[in-house]
Formats: structure tokens, C-alpha cells, sequence
């Protein structure tokens, strides 16, 4: 469904932003289409080989031609629905009239879908994430005895979201391609893994599964699929959902031919045809790889490689013989849709300009906190290299991923914990950055994209003292989009402690679902 | 915070805590000091669907919100800060002949106070909500001048007034018991040390009763766990707040375009606990699902919950105490705490300063239980009152 040459796909909701593929694991509010009459629809995750029509949502031709809502949005500030119009009732009411003509997303369907029934699922053990973490704890509590009398070996189902077993290393590379030694040895050791997991008739996979929240009041996880919808139940749950990468700040962040590193490849693994060149911002350590990927896979013709450090010279190497062009020490300072891209060097004023048809993004990784917090396992926040410690959680309750993804040239990627013994806390880096640092007041810096919040709105706002989570989340909007803070949650958590390094209680617990469902899908008896 | 002293203190950060605070602050009635055991409206305030609505079925219940909405209507331009009163009507839905039968009075009665509200036929029901799935419905109520609010517009709104005013806001301190000397309230203590003050006003929505019993008196107030949630931003479709009286489903869409939704808890139990169920979800997906077929492609974004201070008439409990003087309450809301947030400002800054009840405020006296006149209202969206 990429189309190299129309990379917008959809309007952003407040200022009818042009908005492209991004993310491509449904964790971006980017893709929402309208697909065959159903609005809202995140088309990335799409099933099948069937061709549903597609329509742009939230175009407004009068508004999107002049590029109107962009040229003013210094006046539509969070905040700017209750600081104007309301000197009299009159004005009020035109306000909201106008307000109800250009809010909100796609139209609301005409048709109807059918009910369907919800599969009930009793386990011993259920794993959610099937990355290395998740395999490994499925694998040791497969072969654990279960109680009352420890006579019989405990089932184990496994869910997750992607179609196959690995997690996003197994998304990314899925043959064993030669750009790294450390990559191909990593590898097979997940397909290793991967097929004990496979081997293993104790252990159930339910794949393109989502797990959307855990309810206590029928002590269920509650799971959707494109087909079905099931509630499990389980004694024991391990909780190895990982993470996913998030945009930094950077001027025009948002452009449709800005993409993030995993989605990039996934496109690749379906043959999509991309761009001739691209721009590789890499801030989780996989740039070299993901670079070398673009050039073999995505038969680009040009790649330039940037990172706020330095490079190994593994990495100068790999990148040498592909003739990937680096530029230690530098941030991208903007990117334009027409395909210019603006680099600066760390040391010096002056930026370079650059043509791009996409800068891919290798970006830090938000650990998927939400689940483990609903379950009470602890989230620690770190800044600075986030070490993995261990902490025992509540019984029967278990984390077992650490998010960490480091360089797969020089060897420091890690690759999740492996015992579901290891029960404890999910680590969540809010450090600084060099992009934040950089763009903390810049007002064409998204830091959320699906209500449009710029950084300089969010850091006014702390200014103007909405200055803890829940309070800064209602004024600006962030992290109650259609994404629910999965591209938000970090840049927001790390602003308010670059601000105000006192406050407490980072993160609030996240409601469920944790990723929005029809209604229909649970509207069965 | 050392000792201090107040000449009002208010205990309680909602909506009603800060609509009362302001007013008296405005109209100069000495220290006014406002505490919370949290920070600002972090209670039931935060927590609503902000539904505004003249269309009750009790005489003093219809007086008060007549009045509410008279101030709702000028409160934006007061207070320097759009609070997002849409006037965009509210639609209780009847689909038995004995809620037509119901709808109908209850509209005699209001047009009888000088309520506009209106009774709709088939056809007007199906012109204002065309999703709607017109099998067995009978009629509606509607009223044009009811509608709904930004719960956390109103919230930030009146604590800027108020702070303006010079009321001084207090966060994350308890008050943990009320103190009295023959009878009448001289100070209340804290968990920041004492306050001493002769008038304090009880605005601790279901904690309301755990307060006045420091000073022995029962407040039959019980609370309920309320869920809601919130579906992603759509295009505008639901024009009205839609209410079916039969399922107690309720949904309205906000200027942003979600549609917030609920229904009848289906737990209905004593609780102050705010995590959110299954069961709601099911339950609440079943009924729009049958109501609005087209809506059950509605993404659900967010469900919550929050409390109802509830009573057993369903009408809040409102003025000074009988036994304690100085002792003043406001609370027992039934989940229509934040449309009478704005009346009960103005009523309270004219009762403290003129030491005379208002009119309006009468009826919801502690005593009515005893005296045998409860102000019964079964309309009460998510419950049933017996
Ligand atoms: C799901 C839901 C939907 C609703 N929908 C509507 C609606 O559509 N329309 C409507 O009008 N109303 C609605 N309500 C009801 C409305 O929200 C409440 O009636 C209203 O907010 C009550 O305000 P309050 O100030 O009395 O209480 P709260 O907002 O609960 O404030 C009480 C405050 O007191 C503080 N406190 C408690 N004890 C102490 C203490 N000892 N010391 C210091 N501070 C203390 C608490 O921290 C809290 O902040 C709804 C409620 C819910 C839960």
C-alpha cells in the first residue's frame, strides 16, 4: 500500500498537518484511514491480500490548499479554546459551531458489522511478547511443575502482536543477511530459540494477537485479533511486551518523509518500493545496520548516516564498503517536505543541506510500560545507561523484559532477560537527549502528533505550571490521543525532568485498552 | 503550615469547593482558605461526562439548575475563560408507555417552572439522531437550553478566578477532624496543623460523611463507583446529549469529536475504588451496539471511573447544620454535582454574607429525611434510586 510518490496519507487532527506511514506496528496515530466506509482505520496493520478503499480523512480542502490551520497555528495554542471567545454567549456559540465543523477525524460509518463471540482461554502460564524474553520465560514455564501436588507440567500460551514468533529483530532481519557477524550469530540465536519454542507442544502461540488490557474485576486479559476476541485467564503471567521506537524532536518531525527505522524495514520485508535516498537518524545504536539495510534491501542509490557520538570502526567500515556516507557528532536541524533535509554539526553554527526522499529514524525505544503498570509492577526511571535490575513482583506477576537495544556492530545489544524467575521492574530511560536539549523550545517540534503539541507548547505549558503529568496531559492534550502516549510518553516524561527534575510520579497508570478497539468487538453475550 | 486561621475555610477542591470559594471571595468575604487532601480536582470534578440539564422531575431540582444555567450562561465571560458550554441540547430517550407516560409529566412540570423543554414525536427523535434504531421507541424529552461542559475548563477557570480573588488554595493537606466549642465550629485540624476558623464548608464529595461524623453527625451518604469512557475524536454526527431511560446508556460528543459514553454500572456496588471493568465494557459495547448499529465501529480510546456521593432520594444535601453551627454542607450530589456548581457559588456567597437561606436552597435541608420529605429524582444517569 506505500506509494513512494504519495507519502501523505492522512490530515493531522488539529492542524490538517500532511501525515505519512510511520511507525508500522499500528503504535502512531499516522495511518488512520478510512478503509471501505470505516473510519479511523490504522492501515499498517492491515491483514490480506483483498485492495479496500482508501480515503484521506480530516481533509478540509479550503483549509489544507492554503495550508491555513499551519499558517495560523500560533493561535491555536493548547489552551486556546478557553482564553478566547468568551466575552459574550453569541461569540461563544459561533465558536463552538466552528469547532464542531473541523474537529475530529474520520466520518462515522453507515453499515454495521456483525457480533462476533469471544473465545475464553484458561492457562497455567501466559506469556504476553514473543520476543526472546517472552520465548525464554515460555520455554522455562513449560517445564515448571504446577501446583496444587506438582505432578503435571504447566501450559503455556504465548501471545503477540506480530505474526511471527522473535519479536522486532526477527521484523527487522528476517534472513540472515550479511552486513554484521554479531548480527548473523544473534540471529540464529533467536531462530534457535524460536524453534524450541515451536518444538515445544506444551506451549500455544496466538500471533496478530493484541493483548489490550488486564481487568480485574474478571481478573481477564482481554485480547483482539483481526478475527477474534479472547479473554484469558492464566496463574501466571509474564509480561515481556518490550518496546517500541519513538520520534525525537527535531524541526518538521511529523513529515510524511520522516519514518522510523522499524517500519522502514518492514516495508522492506514486503517488497515496497521506497525512495531513492534517505537520511539515517540514528539515536538506539542500530543506524550503521538499519543504513546497510536501506542500501541492500531498499536498493537505495544514496544513504547518509548521522549520530549526536561518534562511530566505531566496525561500524566505518561496514558503512565504507556500502558507501554510506557518516556524520559523526551532528543533528538533523530540519527536514522539509519537498525533501530537503538540514544537518549541523555538534561543533559548528552552520547546517548542511541535504536531498532526501526519507529521513529514517532509528529512535530511542519506549518500553511498553502499560500493561506492567496495570499488573503493579514497579516502573523505574533512570537517566543515564539504564542498567537491568531485578526486583520480585507480586506473586504470580512477573516482568521479564528489559528494553534495551545498543549497537548489534559493536555487541551491546541486549537482547531481554531470559528467566521468568527474574520477576521485577520495567526500566524506563528518561534522559535528556541531544534532540531534546536542541529543540525543547522549538514550535515546529512535534512531541505529540495526535493532538498536534508542539515542544515549545509543552514546555510553556510546564512553565505556565500544568507542571505534573496529569495536569500538562489535559491542558496540552498529549498522551490522550488515538496513540494513548506510545510516541509521546517518553519526550514527555523526559521534557518534565529536564524541567523540573522533582517531579514525582512520572507516569500515570494508562486506562484501558491500551490500544483502541471497536465496539463491536466485544459486544458479544 | 503552621496554626492559622480562616474566616471561611472550605474543605475540598471540586468543583464545588472552588465554585463556592471564588464567589465569596468575590464578593469580599474576608480569608478564604480552600484545602485538599490532593491536588485541585482530582475527585468526582475530573471525572465526568460534564452534562448540564434543567430536566428534572422534582420541583426544587428544576428551580436550582434553572437558576445553574442562568450563571452557566454568563460564567465564561465572569470568569475571563471559555469553559465550553455547549447548549446543544439533551435527549432523554423513552421507549416503554410508562416512560412516555413519565417524560410527559415530567415536561408538564417543567413548563409549568418555566422550563422550555419540549416533548418529541417519532419523527423528531429520528431527524435529531439518524444512527439511532427506531424499533419501539415512543417519544423524548428535550430541552434546548441544556447541553454540556469541559469539566477541566470549569475546574481551571474558577481556580484562576479564585485565585485572583485571593483565596488561598492549599494542596495535598487533609482535614482530618472538625473541632467545635459548645456547639459551634471553632477550628479544624489538619494534617498541616490546625485551622482555626468559625464557618467551614464541607465540599469533600464521598468523603463527606467520613468529616462530619468527627463531629457526630451521620450524613446518609454513600458512594459509588461511576465508569465511563471515551471513544476516539470523530467527525460531529450526535448533536444532542443522548439518555435512553431504559438502559441508562448516555453519550455525548465533545467539541473535540469523541464520544463519551455510560451506561448502569453493572457491579452497582458500595465502593471507592476508581479502577475500571470488563463487565462495563461488555456491557456498554452490547447497548450501543443495539441502539446505534452503525456506532459499534466506534474505537473505544479510554474507559475511568470515578464516584457518585450518592443519597437515598438522589437530591444533594445543602445548607448549615442543625447541630453544629458554623458547620455548612454541600454535598450528596448523585452525580449532579457539576451542573449546580455555579448556583450553589452564587447561593453560598449570599447565605455567608446575608446569614439568611436562600430560597432556593431550602428544600435540600439534612433535616427533610426525618421530616419525612425526601426530594425524590429518579433520573439520575448510571443508577437506579429506589
Ligand atoms: C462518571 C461520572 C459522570 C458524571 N457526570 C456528571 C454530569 O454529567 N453532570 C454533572 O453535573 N455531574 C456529573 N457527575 C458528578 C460530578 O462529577 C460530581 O457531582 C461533582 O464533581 C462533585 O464535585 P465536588 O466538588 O462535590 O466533589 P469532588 O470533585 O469529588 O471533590 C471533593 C474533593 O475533596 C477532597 N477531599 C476529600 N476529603 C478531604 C479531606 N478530608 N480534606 C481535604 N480534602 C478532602 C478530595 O480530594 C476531592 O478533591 C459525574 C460523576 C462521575 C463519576
Amino acid at each position: 500500500m506505500f506509494d513512494p510518490e504519495k507519502l501523505t496519507i492522512s490530515r493531522s487532527s488539529k492542524l490538517h498537518r500532511p501525515r505519512g506511514y510511520l511507525c508500522g506496528t499500528g503504535m502512531c496515530p499516522n495511518c488512520m484511514m478510512r478503509v471501505d466506509g470505516v473510519p479511523n482505520v490504522r492501515v499498517c496493520t492491515l491483514v490480506g491480500n483483498k485492495k479496500p478503499r482508501l480515503e484521506i480523512q480530516n481533509h478540509i480542502r479550503l483549509l489544507d490548499t492554503f495550508r491555513l490551520t499551519q499558517k495560523f497555528s500560533g493561535l491555536l495554542k493548547p489552551g486556546f479554546q478557553y482564553t478566547h471567545f468568551n466575552d459574550s454567549r453569541g461569540m461563544s456559540n459561533l465558536f463552538y459551531g466552528f469547532l464542531k465543523r473541523f474537529t475530529g477525524l474520520g466520518r462515522v460509518a453507515t453499515t454495521s458489522k456483525l457480533k462476533r463471540s469471544t473465545e475464553r482461554l484458561e492457562v497455567d502460564n501466559l506469556v504476553i511478547g514473543g520476543g526472546v524474553s517472552g520465548m525464554n520465560a515460555a520455554l522455562k514455564a513449560s517445564n515448571t511443575k504446577v501446583s496444587p501436588n506438582g505432578s503435571r507440567q504447566g501450559s503455556v500460551l504465548l501471545v503477540d502482536t506480530y505474526g511471527a514468533l522473535g519479536g522486532d529483530i526477527v521484523q527487522r532481519w528476517q534472513t540472515t543477511m550479511g552486513y554484521s557477524e554479531l548480527l548473523r550469530t544473534k540471529i540464529e540465536e533467536v531462530q534457535a530459540v524460536i524453534s524450541k519454542v515451536i518444538a515445544n507442544e506444551r506451549i500455544k502461540c496466538l500471533m496478530n494477537t493484541r493483548v489490550v488490557g488486564y481487568y480485574k474485576d474478571e481478573n481477564t486479559f482481554l485480547a483482539i485479533s483481526e478475527r477474534s476476541t479472547f479473554e484469558i485467564r492464566a496463574k501466571n503471567v509474564f509480561v515481556a511486551s518490550g518496546g517500541h521506537e519513538v520520534l525525537p524532536l527535531f524541526p518538521n518531525n511529523d513529515s510524511p518523509r520522516v519514518m522510523l527505522s522499524l517500519g522502514a524495514q518492514i516495508l522492506m520485508n514486503q517488497r515496497a518500493r521506497l525512495p531513492q535516498s534517505a537520511v539515517v537518524l540514528d539515536l538506539n545504536g542500530l543506524g550503521p545496520l538499519v543504513a546497510a539495510d536501506l542500501v541492500e534491501r531498499g536498493k537505495m542509490s544514496s544513504v547518509k548516516l548521522t549520530r549526536t557520538e561518534g562511530f566505531s570502526t566496525e561500524e566505518i567500515d561496514l558503512c565504507n564498503q556500502r558507501s554510506i556516507e557518516i556524520l559523526p557528532k551532528s543533528i538533523v536541524s530540519n527536514v522539509k517536505n519537498s525533501g530537503s533535509v538540514y544537518i549541523k554539526s555538534l561543533k559548528e553554527e552552520d547546517q548542511k543541506k541535504y536531498d532526501a526522499g526519507l529521513v529514517v529514524v532509528c529512535g530511542r525505544y519506549q518500553p511498553n510500560f502499560e500493561l506492567a503498570l496495570q499488573l503493579g509492577i514497579n516502573l523505574r526511571l533512570v537517566t543515564g545507561t539504564a542498567e537491568v535490575r531485578i526486583l520480585q513482583g507480586a506473586a504470580g506477576v512477573n516482568a521479564v523484559s528489559a528494553t534495551a537495544v545498543g549497537s548489534l556492530v559493536n555487541g551491546s545489544y541486549g537482547l531481554g532477560s531470559s528467566s521468568p524467575e527474574e520477576s521485577g521492574q520495567i526500566i524506563f530511560d528518561i534522559t535528556t537527549d541531544e534532540y531534546m536539549r536542541h529543540f525543547a523550545k522549538s514550535s515546529d517540534s512535534y512531541v505529540c502528533l495526535c493532538e498536534d503539541v508542539t515542544a515549545k507548547d509543552m514546555y510553556d505549558s510546564i512553565e505556565m505550571g500544568y507542571d505534573y503529568v496529569e495536569s500538562l496531559k489535559r491542558y496540552t492534550g498529549c498522551l490522550t490521543g488515538p496513540c494513548q502516549g506510545k510516541q509521546c510518553a517518553l519526550n514527555t516524561a523526559s521534557m518534565l525532568n529536564m524541567m523540573n527534575p522533582k517531579t514525582s510520579g512520572l507516569l500515570t497508570t494508562p486506562r484501558q485498552p491500551l490500544y483502541p478497539l471497536p465496539l463491536w468487538s466485544v459486544a458479544s453475550e | 503550615m503552621s496554626t492559622r486561621s480562616a474566616d471561611l475555610l472550605i474543605v475540598g477542591g471540586g468543583v464545588v469547593g472552588l465554585s463556592v470559594a471564588y464567589n465569596c471571595a468575590k464578593r469580599g468575604l474576608g480569608k478564604i482558605t480552600l484545602l485538599d487532601r490532593g491536588r485541585i480536582g482530582r475527585g468526582a470534578s475530573s471525572r465526568n461526562l460534564g452534562g448540564v440539564r434543567e430536566q428534572f422531575s422534582n420541583e426544587p431540582m428544576i428551580r436550582l439548575m434553572k437558576y445553574s444555567i442562568d450563571v452557566w450562561e454568563g460564567l465564561s465571560k465572569e470568569l475571563r475563560w471559555n469553559v465550553l458550554f455547549d447548549q446543544k441540547g439533551y435527549l432523554m430517550l423513552a421507549r416503554t408507555e410508562s416512560q412516555a407516560e413519565q417524560v410527559k409529566q415530567n415536561v408538564r412540570l417543567q413548563n409549568s417552572i418555566g422550563v422550555n423543554s419540549v416533548v418529541l414525536e417519532r419523527d423528531d427523535v429520528a431527524e435529531m439522531l439518524p444512527q439511532l434504531k427506531m424499533d419501539g421507541v415512543k417519544c423524548a424529552s428535550f430541552n434546548k437550553r441544556d447541553g454540556a461542559v469541559h469539566h477541566d475548563a470549569v475546574l481551571w477557570g474558577l481556580e484562576r478566578a479564585a485565585r485572583r480573588h485571593g483565596v488561598e488554595i492549599i494542596e495535598n493537606v487533609e482535614a482530618t477532624k472538625l473541632c467545635t466549642t459548645s456547639g459551634r465550629i471553632n477550628a479544624v485540624e489538619t494534617t498541616a496543623g490546625t485551622i482555626s476558623t468559625q464557618k467551614v464548608i464541607n465540599a469533600t464529595g464521598v468523603f463527606s460523611r467520613d468529616l462530619a461524623l468527627t463531629v457526630g453527625i451521620d450524613l446518609p451518604i454513600r458512594s459509588f463507583r461511576r465508569e465511563a469512557l471515551v471513544t476516539e475524536a470523530y467527525k460531529h454526527f450526535l448533536k444532542p446529549v443522548f439518555w435512553d431511560l431504559t438502559l441508562g446508556l448516555l453519550l455525548s460528543q465533545t467539541l473535540r469529536g469523541e464520544v463519551l459514553c455510560d451506561t448502569r454500572d453493572p457491579g452497582n456496588e458500595e465502593s471507592r475504588d476508581t479502577g475500571v471493568s470488563l463487565s462495563f465494557l461488555k456491557k456498554l459495547a452490547r447497548e450501543v451496539c443495539e441502539l446505534f448499529p452503525a456506532l459499534g465501529e466506534l474505537h473505544v480510546l479510554r474507559q475511568w471511573s470515578g464516584t457518585y456521593d450518592v443519597t437515598p432520594d438522589g437530591s444533594p444535601i445543602l445548607g448549615e447544620s442543625d447541630e453544629v453551627s458554623g458547620l455548612y454542607f454541600a454535598s450528596g450530589f448523585t452525580g449532579h454535582g457539576l451542573m449546580v456548581a455555579p448556583a450553589l457559588g452564587r447561593l453560598y456567597a449570599d447565605y455567608l454574607i446575608s446569614g439568611k437561606k436562600p430560597k432556593l436552597l431550602e428544600p435540600f435541608r439534612l433535616s427533610r429525611f426525618a421530616e419525612g420529605k425526601p426530594i425524590v429524582e429518579p433520573l439520575v444517569a448510571g443508577r437506579k434510586i429506589a
